[in-house]
């Protein structure tokens, strides 16, 4: 976890909103360390708060054990580390407070998952990601948007990035970054999370940066593009999205339903998470 | 589903020709041509949800024709392609490949697949009519010169190209032909192959959008869409039950309270002194007076207007659409959009119902699924009989019993899905085109329905009557209605002899419904008994199609649940009920 005073410093547009965000980080961080010195305290805090919503942005994002994943902001209670280590992911955390490295390695040590996770002291702002297929950052980490720039450059093609944006009332204390599509080059999907928070998945697309590629969640009814990747489902090819293929949004559903696309004058329902994973660019089919 | 079935593993001496072609391209429709035989068909992907075998005659040669599952690939990443691959494998004498002339790039990627497997193989260029409407024009000889095996164009639907079909099956055997294969065998290699034969024999003109065309893609948009799926279960709940009464008042009661049931009484009492054995005959329960009424005038009725409903709806290609709009509203409750099909069959009949879950995408659906239909879907013998026992007293109480069920049907949902452990699989289903369904099919539909009711549904129904009588005769029931009256009596608020209608629904649904019209309650008692009669256990043959389907386990957590939901919602509907009236 960065050092509080310069979360202030840099998020904060008024004495009270960096007042009050300095007590609430000092209150976790503190409620943090509790939980890393009884690590009861820390499974309970963990289940309660984090379990479920690592779970479904692993899940979001397409990630499977085995994978290596890199986290920053790990802080004095490790608990995104911990729970993707214990699924069976190779896990690396960074923190830039060696006294919070310190307490997660005794935390994770003494879980015995000390051979899947290993914690490092670094920035965020100098990390090198490009070993990783995902990287987690965490929502206090400062200056995100520094960070969030830094890993997408540094990641491989392909490559994902979850990050937490506030939400409810959190979104007064903690900035939101919305232009994270830009920086993403790629799919981004975003997930309503329970505690005020926000999941957003950026997918670094093996793109050159002078195209402007699109997923097919983000078409519009009716706009055409031409699909460029498709993710490995063995039903999507015998459908026609296949890449090279001109496809075209006829409807998207209400109540978060399906993308209705259509190829070759056929139509298939997709679910908007699967929508989102299919990058299409705009043009005429013979230009790829 | 309901024809006879015979497995193919117990032939292996008879030489067998397996129909094989992508889903919703009209598989079912050439087998019924060959074998003369009927198996179901619809609009839309899966509804052959296990091989299917008939004879097949040709020449002084007698086959056995295989309809495999539907399948986009044999890449076996699903239960139907690991049929398919294993069917291949078990050396068949030869192949029909269906290909989609309206997708014919995709299917000729599983034609490759197939002509790889060195076998006799001939091609039914399907749905040739449809593809000449959209302005495809494919030349069909140049394909079959380009793979070296016969292609025929046909029409399934109305028989065009069968005959031409059959005699180049016959040559093709009879010959040994194996295709030659040139092209790659990996993935990447056969699509571009594939995409090279249907750009070299496809030619892609324009043409105008039909109106069903564009009625299609109007009923897709959620504007109108929502407002004209509710305006169709609408219509489809209307008709069903203005046509079902249609049918129960002014042919099917006259015709069996006036002319049959009339004659078979003055039969019995002509041969029969008065005693116990004409009463089990012709008395109270007597089991050919209300075992010919109750499934004759009551359920019938009902099955022929909702069958024809959903005949309607099935072959016109609407369900996927209602399954797109409805997908997002059913995520919520642990399902996707392509579950509308299972539930809505299970209004018909829950044994089709929980076997069309086996589309389904994921074990935990299809346990949700199934679990739904058991505990909160009435099948069309009790809706009818719900009808005729509320909707003529009173429509309000009727409307309630449904909402009830509405209800119950979105809290199992919502438990389920958070009780059930498993993946939860996204949505990704064809839409196909709209269809004008043919009078023929829909027709034959429902007959096929109403025959397979009164095999397997109205002489149960018989049976299940005749037991009651003799059950009423001998004054068990009463002892039975006895020992059950602090449940019924004290705890549901019913007459002691509603005990029995808790019995007889273990054989039938509809029969924890029926004998209560014969017992003069109050609306209150109505709904009372028409809420336990929704919960309550489903039929033995559904308990045993569970048992089947999924583990011995299922049925009995199935059985212990419906009855222990349908006594508790009971009693606390009679508790409320009893309790607003006071006021």
């Amino acid at each position: 976890m960065e050092k509080a005073e310069r979360a202030c410093k840099l998020a904060g547009t008024g004495i009270i909103q960096s007042t009050l965000l300095f007590i609430l980080v000092w209150f976790i961080k503190g409620l943090e360390y509790l939980g890393s010195r009884w690590i009861l305290l820390g499974h309970f805090y963990g289940q309660l708060f984090y379990s479920k919503m690592i779970e479904t942005e692993a899940k979001l994002a397409g990630l499977k054990p085995g994978m290596k994943v890199l986290h920053i902001g790990s802080g004095h209670l490790p608990l995104t580390a911990f729970c993707l280590g214990s699924w069976g992911y190779e896990v690396e955390a960074l923190d830039n407070d060696l006294q919070a490295v310190s307490s997660g390695k005794n935390m994770i040590e003494s879980s015995g998952l000390g051979s899947r996770i290993k914690i490092k002291q670094g920035d965020g702002t100098e990390v090198n990601c490009s070993d990783f297929d995902a990287v987690w950052i965490s929502l206090h980490v400062f200056p995100k948007e520094e960070v969030l720039r830094r890993v997408i450059s540094t990641l491989k093609e392909g490559g994902k990035v979850i990050y937490r944006n506030p939400r409810g009332l959190l979104k007064y204390l903690y900035p939101r970054m919305d232009s994270s599509e830009d920086m993403g080059r790629g799919s981004c999907q975003k997930m309503k999370q329970s505690m005020g928070k926000e999941t957003v998945v950026l997918q670094k697309c093996p793109l050159g940066e002078e195209e402007n590629p699109l997923t097919l969640c983000c078409l519009r009814k009716d706009q055409e593009g031409i699909i460029h990747y498709v993710p490995d489902n063995p039903l999507l090819a015998p459908l026609g999205l296949r890449p090279g293929k001109k496809v075209r949004v006829c409807a998207r559903e209400c109540f978060g339903g399906p993308v209705i696309a259509e190829v070759e004058r056929r139509r298939v329902a997709l679910d908007r998470l699967l929508a989102g994973e299919i990058i299409v660019k705009k043009g005429e089919p013979g230009a790829l | 589903m309901h024809c006879k079935e015979t497995q193919p593993s117990i032939m292996p001496d008879q030489s067998k020709i397996l129909l094989i072609g992508p889903p919703n391209v009209g598989k079912s429709a050439f087998f019924n041509r060959f074998t003369g035989m009927n198996v179901s068909v619809a609009n839309y992907s899966g509804t052959t949800v296990d091989y299917t075998a008939g004879k097949l005659d040709m020449g002084d040669k007698s086959f056995l024709l295989i309809d495999v599952p539907g399948t986009y690939t044999l890449d076996a990443t699903n239960e139907a392609e690991r049929v398919a691959v294993e069917m291949l494998r078990g050396k068949p004498t030869g192949v029909i490949c269906v290909v989609d002339a309206n997708n014919l790039e995709s299917s000729l990627y599983l034609l490759l697949q197939v002509l790889e497997q060195g076998l006799p193989v001939v091609i039914a260029l399907n749905r040739f009519d449809l593809a000449r409407e959209k302005g495809y024009d494919i030349d069909h000889a140049r394909l079959a010169k380009e793979l070296n095996v016969p292609v025929i164009p046909t029409v399934a639907v109305t028989g065009q190209g069968m005959d031409r079909l059959k005699e180049n099956l016959k040559e093709t055997i009879e010959k040994g032909d194996i295709p030659s294969l040139d092209w790659g065998i990996e993935s990447d290699a056969r699509w571009e192959k594939a995409e090279t034969l249907a750009d070299r024999v496809q030619k892609i003109g324009t043409s105008s959008l039909l109106t069903r065309q564009k009625l299609g893609q109007w009923l897709i948009q959620p504007w109108p869409g929502l407002l004209m799926a509710f305006l169709v279960l609408f219509l489809v709940l209307a008709s069903v039950v203005g046509i079902g009464m249609g049918l129960r008042r002014f042919i099917l009661l006259p015709l069996f309270r006036g002319a049959i049931i009339p004659q078979i009484i003055w039969l019995v009492e002509y041969m029969l002194p008065a005693g116990l054995w004409q009463n089990i005959l012709i008395g109270e329960y007597g089991f050919l007076v209300k075992g010919l009424e109750w499934p004759f005038t009551l359920v019938l009725p009902y099955v022929i207007s909702f069958y024809g409903a959903l005949s309607v709806l099935e072959d016109s290609g609407y369900l996927p659409r209602l399954g797109a709009l409805l997908d997002g509203l059913l995520n919520r409750i642990g399902l996707q959009g392509s579950s509308i099909i299972p539930l809505l069959l299970g209004f018909g009949c829950g044994i089709p119902g929980v076997l069309a879950t086996r589309n389904l995408s994921s074990p935990k659906e299809r346990i949700i699924v199934s679990s739904i239909i058991c505990l909160t879907v009435p099948c069309i013998s009790q809706t009818g009989a719900f009808i005729s026992l509320l909707a003529e007293r009173s429509i309000a109480v009727f409307l309630a019993v449904f909402v009830v069920a509405g209800i119950a049907l979105v809290i199992s949902g919502l438990i389920l899905d958070r009780r059930i452990k498993g993946p939860k699989l996204q949505t990704l289903m064809e839409i196909p085109d709209l269809l004008v369904p043919s009078k023929e099919v829909v027709f034959k539909k429902v007959w096929l329905r109403v025959k397979h009711f009164i095999m397997d549904g109205a002489l149960p129904m018989m049976v299940a009557v005749a037991l009651a009588a003799l059950l009423y005769e001998t004054g068990l029931m009463a002892a039975w209605g006895r020992l059950l009256s602090p449940l019924v009596t004290g705890w549901l608020g019913l007459p002691e002899e509603a005990a029995v209608p808790l019995v007889l629904g273990i054989l039938r649904r509809e029969l924890t419904v029926i004998p209560l019209m014969e017992m003069n309650l109050s609306l209150l008692q109505l709904f009372v008994g028409a809420v336990v009669a929704l919960f309550y256990v489903p039929c033995v043959a559904m308990i045993a199609i569970l048992a089947k389907e999924f583990r011995l386990h299922m049925a009995f957590a199935v059985l212990a649940v419906t009855t222990i939901i349908s006594f508790l919602a009971g009693g606390i509907f009679f508790r409320l009920g009893s309790f607003f009236l006071t006021l």
